[in-house]
């Protein structure tokens, strides 16, 4: 009876507005469908962002798994790593390292953790995070980075560069107490976890497809760097126009602020509880002053020099002077240092500072 | 007489062009504070910001809950949501705008009451005298003072004024668009073509409806407002079509039109070849110009998909202005698929009142140059536009000339229609077209620097990103015009089901989302 009522009604409604019947219905499912779909996308890359590092700070993601590789290497001495921006990352030659200190009877991991524009706040975010993740080195240089001890108007200069899309929640609180301002990281982070395939495009595309983003854009640099994490220079010699080309860069970059150099209070004490921390987890810390051209130091007046004179040896902590090591011609733009300044330095710091920190003569 | 030496000016304009926040801060400032509360709200009048996401969404949803019998209380809230979000750009331009659509109301009210022909004429030329006037002093007075400054400069004498430049002047966004919806109207009306409007709402909302008004397309009064009028039922249909041309306006404008930008303009702090071509190489600016041609197609269209999705969601069909305007295979295919509703009006205000193709072949190419040289006239008030202008009249006549040569050829014609010709004289109009961007921008020095550069060989930076994600993003789109040409497009979406289409949907719009650049740029139509 049921049926039959049913045949006929299809039978006497004309096929026309049954279609457009079908295909309001239709269209309400694909609306629902699509908002659901998306807002689930989001939010599983929201979740799985947090809990993975190598979506929201790759910098830091693709180092940690060549660390724990390296950690795992059978018949390894204790894990020396460098953390620093990419002045360190371009320097501390880790394979060169290992390999000279094995000369002398000295087996280490040596790791370069140099991430592009960082400072104190990074780094004491990114020891907390090794530790965390399992990847305790035992003897922790740091490198002390003149530029990045400087206060903006807006806060520290680290907040230039370390965007909140980069930190997981609990960091937040972190940079937060350094001068970080609060409204943009919260904004930042919260668009990065509701809405992550817009907050965190550009680290995905570094993943995927990297010739489509700008490089200042591109996340990927720890990717390029070698099994022990050194960032290979891309250029071994430079010529006079390129060098040049360089050094003006350099130099529209860092005179302003070196020329009139002045410690800030927030990243003195960044580098504070990075030190203390370090060494509440047992880790042994020494400080480094990276070398710089002839050209680059000349930068800093005398005033400046002086002040930073005088808050190197306020640091508690030993402090090594490198800033003299090598040659103008070792460098690209007078403190990025080209594959045989990195060698240079490598062995000079192997051999007067490493073997002997680690042998427990210095 | 204002006389203020060259360099103080000079240094002047320096600052100013480098705070042009500084200038809005000033300028609202001195507004109520009710619309500097709306403008903190809604601080670009751009649809794919949150914001205006959010205002849609509010509007949308107090649109829909009034009952459908009170069919004037939803044209009322749609005229004060539209003023709203003009306003929040700029309150005394709203206020503007608004006044001058008051003005046409009563005009046309008066020329369809007026018995003797020359008071209506005279009304009539008031109306279009009024929308020209209040066109032509925003948008063309520097242009024209300034030329007038140079010209007097030329012959000795002192023109007691400085020039202008373009931080002195606010273009009303939109200004010619809806200056051309209202020019439209007055005439259809003096031509009795359409009844002058009686409802004041109906009309306001004709040219002030917020899809609409700031970047067009150009809506004719007798399709929209008899839309106006009738009763809206919501319909999941017409919010599904709606919502599926917004999204493909979004994809349009951030994965493609904002990432060419990156080819033509550079990443923020480096000036790309179209900024500079002086420091680019002549592959580069082959390359930019090719980006640029993408940019400006999927800028532009992007946004009429997004102002057609958004009409639609309230019940509205506005016109569409692009038609796969890259496959034209002729100039004058072109301008039946580029910006049609500038091209068709241009067509029945312009051409056809200056006698059209009826004459003879001299006044009928005189008549397309004329019309042309207007319509570059009106993308902006520069001689690189009435340049452009001008070079589209002219290949617009070549093509007339050559179609009338070829008639009584049989084989060349054959031979222009096989696959193979066609596919080449795509690629020439397409080619033409695309040499025509050259001049399509404000800078004349730069266009000639970009020309000289592009037919020789000039060594310097290469483009700002890797070619390759141009090259693919070209592919993408040849592919799509593909699909949708050959109907494979019409035949999935009438047959997949229905989570399918929500899954392209959501892909869709995180693929937009991914692929957005760092900054995101103006549309290039706004400023017009």
């Amino acid at each position: 009876m049921l049926s039959t009522a049913l045949i006929r009604r299809r039978l006497i409604t004309p096929s026309f507005t049954g279609l457009r019947l079908n295909r309001r219905r239709r269209a309400r499912s694909s609306l629902i469908a699509g908002v659901v779909i998306f807002m689930a996308a989001n939010l599983g890359l929201g979740i799985y962002s947090e809990s993975n590092l190598r979506i929201r700070d790759p910098y830091y993601g693709d180092k940690l798994v060549r660390l724990i590789k390296k950690m795992h290497e059978p018949n390894h001495g204790p894990a020396v790593v460098m953390l620093g921006s990419s002045r360190a990352g371009f320097a501390f030659h880790g394979y060169r390292i290992e390999e000279r200190a094995r000369r002398v009877g000295r087996s280490l991991i040596a790791f370069n953790f140099g991430v592009p524009a960082t400072g104190p706040v990074t780094h004491l975010l990114y020891l907390k995070r090794m530790i965390e993740d399992g990847a305790r080195p035992d003897y922790l240089l740091i490198e002390l980075l003149p530029s990045m001890f400087v206060d903006a108007p807006d806060g520290p200069r680290e907040h230039y560069w370390l965007f909140a899309d980069r930190l997981k929640y609990e960091e937040l609180t972190v940079v937060e107490k350094y001068g970080f301002d609060s409204a943009t990281i919260h904004s930042r982070w919260r668009e990065s976890t509701l809405l992550p395939w817009y907050g965190l495009r550009f680290q995905l595309l570094g993943r995927v497809i990297q010739s489509w983003i700008p490089w200042q854009l591109r996340y990927d640099w720890s990717r390029g760097t070698d099994a022990c994490g050194w960032g290979t220079p891309y250029k071994e010699v430079l010529t006079e126009d390129e060098r040049k080309h360089a050094l003006t860069k350099a130099h529209d970059e860092y005179y302003p602020v070196l020329s009139n150099w002045m410690p800030g209070e927030l990243p003195t004490q960044a580098l504070h509880e990075l030190i203390v921390y370090a060494r509440s987890t047992g880790i042994e810390v020494k400080l480094i002053l990276l070398p710089e051209g002839s050209r680059f130091r000349s930068w800093y007046s005398p005033a400046a020099r002086e002040r930073l004179r005088t808050f190197v040896s306020r640091l508690e902590c030993d402090v090594i002077d490198a800033q003299m090591w090598l040659e103008d011609d070792d460098f690209t733009d007078d403190h990025h240092q080209l594959r045989r300044g990195a060698e240079k330095f490598s062995d000079r710091l192997t051999d007067e500072i490493l073997v002997p920190w680690l042998n427990g003569t210095r | 007489m204002i006389v203020i030496p060259g360099w103080s000016f000079a240094t002047a304009y320096t600052e100013i062009a480098r705070s042009p926040e500084r200038i809005e801060t000033a300028r609202w400032s001195a507004e109520l504070p009710y619309f500097q509360w709306l403008h903190r709200q809604l601080p670009e009048p751009f649809f794919h910001t949150q914001a205006f996401l959010l205002f849609f969404l509010v509007v949308a949803v107090a649109y829909w809950l009034v009952p459908r019998k009170w069919n004037t209380a939803r044209v009322w809230l749609l005229v004060i949501a539209s003023f709203h979000f003009y306003a929040a750009w700029n309150a005394s331009l709203a206020l503007l705008v608004t006044i001058t659509t008051l003005a046409d109301y009563a005009f046309a009210r008066m020329i369809e009451k007026a018995e003797r022909p020359r008071l209506r004429k005279f009304l009539l030329f008031s109306s279009i005298g009024m929308n020209l006037g209040v066109l032509c002093y925003f948008k063309y007075r520097g242009f024209f003072l300034n030329e007038l400054h140079t010209l007097l400069g030329h012959f000795g004498f002192d023109a007691g004024y400085r020039t202008l430049s373009p931080m002195d002047i606010l273009v009303p966004f939109g200004i010619s668009f809806y200056t051309f919806e209202a020019i439209s109207y007055t005439v259809d009306v003096y031509r009795r073509k359409i009844k002058a409007e009686r409802s004041l709402p109906h009309f306001l909302l004709f040219i002030l409806f917020f899809p609409h008004l700031v970047a067009g397309p150009i809506v004719r009064a007798g399709d929209f407002l008899r839309q106006a009028h009738r009763v809206k039922r919501w319909n999941w249909l017409r919010v599904q079509i709606g919502l599926q041309l917004f999204l493909l306006g979004v994809f349009k404008k951030l994965a493609i039109a904002d990432r060419m930008a990156v080819f033509t303009d550079g990443p923020v702090g480096s000036p790309g070849p179209l900024l500079m071509p002086e420091l680019h190489n002549t592959s580069a600016l082959w390359l930019a110009l090719l980006a640029y041609a993408l940019r400006i197609y999927c800028d532009f269209s992007g946004y009429s998909d997004m102002a057609l999705g958004l009409a639609h969601m309230f019940g509205y069909k506005l016109t569409q202005n692009f038609n796969m305007p890259y496959l034209a295979a002729n100039v004058s295919e072109f301008w039946h698929r580029w910006h049609i509703s500038l091209s068709t009006w241009l067509r029945d205000y312009v051409f056809i009142p200056l006698g059209g193709s009826r004459s003879t072949t001299w006044f009928t190419n005189r008549n397309l140059l004329i019309t042309m040289l207007l319509g570059g006239l009106w993308h902006g008030a520069n001689w690189t536009y009435v340049l452009w202008g001008a070079l589209h009249g002219m290949l617009l006549i070549i093509h007339r000339q050559f179609r009338a040569w070829c008639e009584d050829k049989d084989r060349l014609n054959r031979c222009l229609q096989s696959s193979t010709g066609t596919a080449l004289r795509m690629f020439v109009t397409f080619a033409s077209v695309t040499m025509c961007w050259v001049f399509f921008r404000p800078e004349w020095d730069k266009s000639i620097i970009m020309l000289q550069r592009m037919f020789g060989i000039y060594d310097g930076l290469s483009l700002p990103l890797h070619n390759r994600s141009l090259w693919y993003t070209v592919m993408f789109v040849i592919l799509c015009h593909a699909v949708v040409a050959r109907g494979y497009w019409q035949k999935f979406w009438d047959r997949a089901p229905a989570t399918v289409l929500g899954i392209g949907y959501a892909i869709c719009l995180i693929i937009a989302l991914v692929l957005t650049p760092d900054s995101s740029k103006t549309f290039i139509y706004f400023t017009f």
